[in-house]
């Protein structure tokens, strides 16, 4: 018989005392030396499902077997293992509570070698253990103890801790509005002192407020009077001497807007650039050569639809597309807003900049990549609006 | 609390408020002027079920290509260019360069079949939604220049010269703007540096 045989002995009835019975019955064998090999197998091939050995059992340890599933089956507790196996199935059975010091012995038990452990050394890790566990002192084991307790009985979170938690997940709660409403708060000033402050302190704090927009709010608005005199698309059509004398304004006071990323001219503008090299630009040509009809009147006087209608040779074919906003500053949208949601904007950054799209082919490894980034937007955003980081 | 605490309370705030309403409406007329307002959307559901349905179009496409069926390539990635998508008439910026991307891919395909005028009127629509100096625009402004280059090709080979040349000097414009706009994408990436 092996190991797995023991799958064979019935399961006895619960005995409420067996456990306890158990527990004398292993302090006994911590005391009395060593377990005999066999028995020691036996104990093992219990605790460990019978899984332990593969290879065929001995004629002795089938006999060995042999007996102790007789035992069990007559319960007339013959085998000196058989109170001992049924106390230990129980124990992992039942719901009983276990008393204190058994506890702690079996935690001993199963994280230290037992054999030669003598009785009162277990006693007194336990007694040390168990004043560890109250708070009174350390032990090696307690962390791993409150480990194994909260995993196999947690306790149920106190209304305060429950409710810190939540206010460390949830950012968007605060002290003064709980949702519940039950929740402890600070200890807060009487009423009456209240009454008589907060109108004070509001006003005060308005006052505040209105003069550092006043004073601070044309300063901190400089770089948007900035964007919105750059953002006006010019174009050879539109241009007037008058946004040509306000663009070379902001050029003056910003020589380096338009070279950076985030500048609108730099981002939506491309038109009035003028081409390098001394090419000259798409338009340039198409007015010399005095084309350009034939242009949808709904994107008629934008730049890009112009520009190649001007390169098209006046190919008069329908746009059907709708005209976009004359002026995009997708690389100033922010990354969030102020809710943290992520927002829509241009993919380019998904895309090596030194490296230009084939003419050819790449379409399908391009909107993997999109998609997957706004994917991931999206879930973000989902999770802010749960009011999660 | 006195009758005149309250009135300078009152008064306090007041000017507050004053101030707050002051730049609250600066920056809004800053941030309307600047063109930025249209372009404040979160990424949401619409937009990222637009872009799977344009991944699986391509997709489509894809698998046409693969058995030499541009028309077939053409007729699915059309679907996708004329379906409605979110933003309506101002899409976000991903919508518009998917699309643009899809229009590229239209043009460049119906080069291949000799059908220059439908190529052309595909990149016109697709630089009407790629109006930022990207790799989408220059990507546009490529697949022109390999057309009017086929063009080019194929009048001469017709005996039709004066038109040829007027291809021919379109293609050459296109691709020039294609570099243009290659060399200010990575300008920008360079921190304004030209490389």
């Amino acid at each position: 018989m092996t190991k797995r045989d023991l799958h064979l002995v019935d399961e006895p009835e619960p005995n409420p005392d067996a456990l306890r019975e158990g527990v004398t019955e292993l302090r006994a064998l911590f005391g009395g030396g060593a377990l005999d090999p066999m028995d020691h197998e036996a104990l093992l091939a219990l605790a460990l499902g019978g899984d332990v050995a593969d290879e065929p059992a001995l004629e002795g340890e089938r006999r060995e077997a042999e007996r102790l599933r007789a035992a069990l089956d007559a319960a007339d507790q013959g085998h000196p293992l058989a109170a001992l196996a049924a106390s230990l199935r129980f124990a992992a059975r039942c719901d009983a509570e276990l008393e204190r010091e058994e506890h702690e012995v079996l935690v001993l038990m199963s994280v230290k070698e037992c054999d030669g452990l003598p009785s009162e050394v277990g006693r007194l890790e336990a007694a040390e253990l168990r004043r560890a566990l109250e708070g009174a002192g350390d032990h090696p084991l307690a962390g791993l103890a409150q480990r194994l307790r909260s995993a196999v009985r947690p306790r149920a979170l106190d209304e305060l801790a429950a409710e810190r938690l939540l206010r460390r997940a949830f950012h968007s709660l605060d002290d003064g509005r709980s949702s519940t409403g039950a929740a402890p708060r600070r200890a807060e000033p009487p009423v009456s002192a209240q009454r008589r402050w907060w109108p004070i302190a509001s006003g005060l704090a308005a006052l505040a407020a209105g003069v550092a927009l006043l004073v601070a709010g044309p300063l901190a608005q400089a770089p948007e009077r900035v964007s919105a005199v750059e953002a006006p698309q010019l174009t050879e059509s539109d241009a007037s001497p008058k946004e040509d004398a306000r663009q070379a304004g902001v050029e003056r006071s910003a020589p380096r807007a338009a070279a950076r990323e985030d500048a609108p001219v730099a981002a939506g503008a491309p038109e009035a650039r003028p081409a390098r090299g001394g090419a000259p630009s798409g338009v340039t040509v198409g007015r010399a050569q005095g084309v350009g009809r034939g242009v949808d009147a709904r994107t008629k006087g934008s730049a890009p639809a112009a520009e190649f209608a001007t390169e098209a040779d006046g190919v008069a074919a329908p746009v059907e597309t709708p005209a976009p906003p004359r002026r995009f500053a997708s690389a100033e949208v922010p990354l969030t807003d102020s809710a943290g949601r992520r927002l829509s904007r241009s993919t380019s950054g998904l895309f090596d900049p030194a490296t230009p799209f084939s003419t050819r082919g790449g379409e399908s490894e391009r909107l993997e990549r999109i998609v997957a980034s706004r994917a991931a937007d999206l879930r973000a955003n989902r999770f802010a609006s749960w009011g999660l980081r | 609390m006195t009758k005149f605490a309250a009135h300078v309370l009152t008064g306090v705030m007041f000017v507050g408020a004053l101030g707050a309403c002051r730049a609250t409406a600066e920056s809004t007329v800053a941030r309307e002027s600047s063109g930025c307002a249209e372009q404040t959307g979160a990424v949401d559901v619409a937009l990222v079920a637009f872009l799977s349905k344009a991944r699986a179009v391509h997709a489509q496409a894809d698998l046409a290509e693969a058995d030499a069926d541009a028309a077939r390539a053409v007729a699915v990635l059309d679907e996708l260019v004329r379906a409605p998508a979110p933003g309506g008439e101002q899409p976000a910026s991903e919508v518009r360069e998917v699309l643009a991307d899809t229009l590229a891919r239209i043009a460049e395909l119906e080069a291949q079949r000799g059908r220059f005028d439908a190529g052309r009127a595909a990149v016109r629509r697709g630089l009407a939604l790629a109006v930022e100096r990207t790799h989408y625009r220059g990507r546009l402004h490529e697949v022109l220049g390999a057309l009017e280059k086929r063009a080019f090709d194929e009048l001469r080979a017709r005996g039709d010269e004066e038109a040829a040349l007027a291809a021919k000097a379109r293609s050459a414009a296109a691709l020039r703007e294609a570099v243009a706009i290659q060399e200010d994408v990575i300008e920008r990436a360079l921190g304004g540096k030209r490389p």
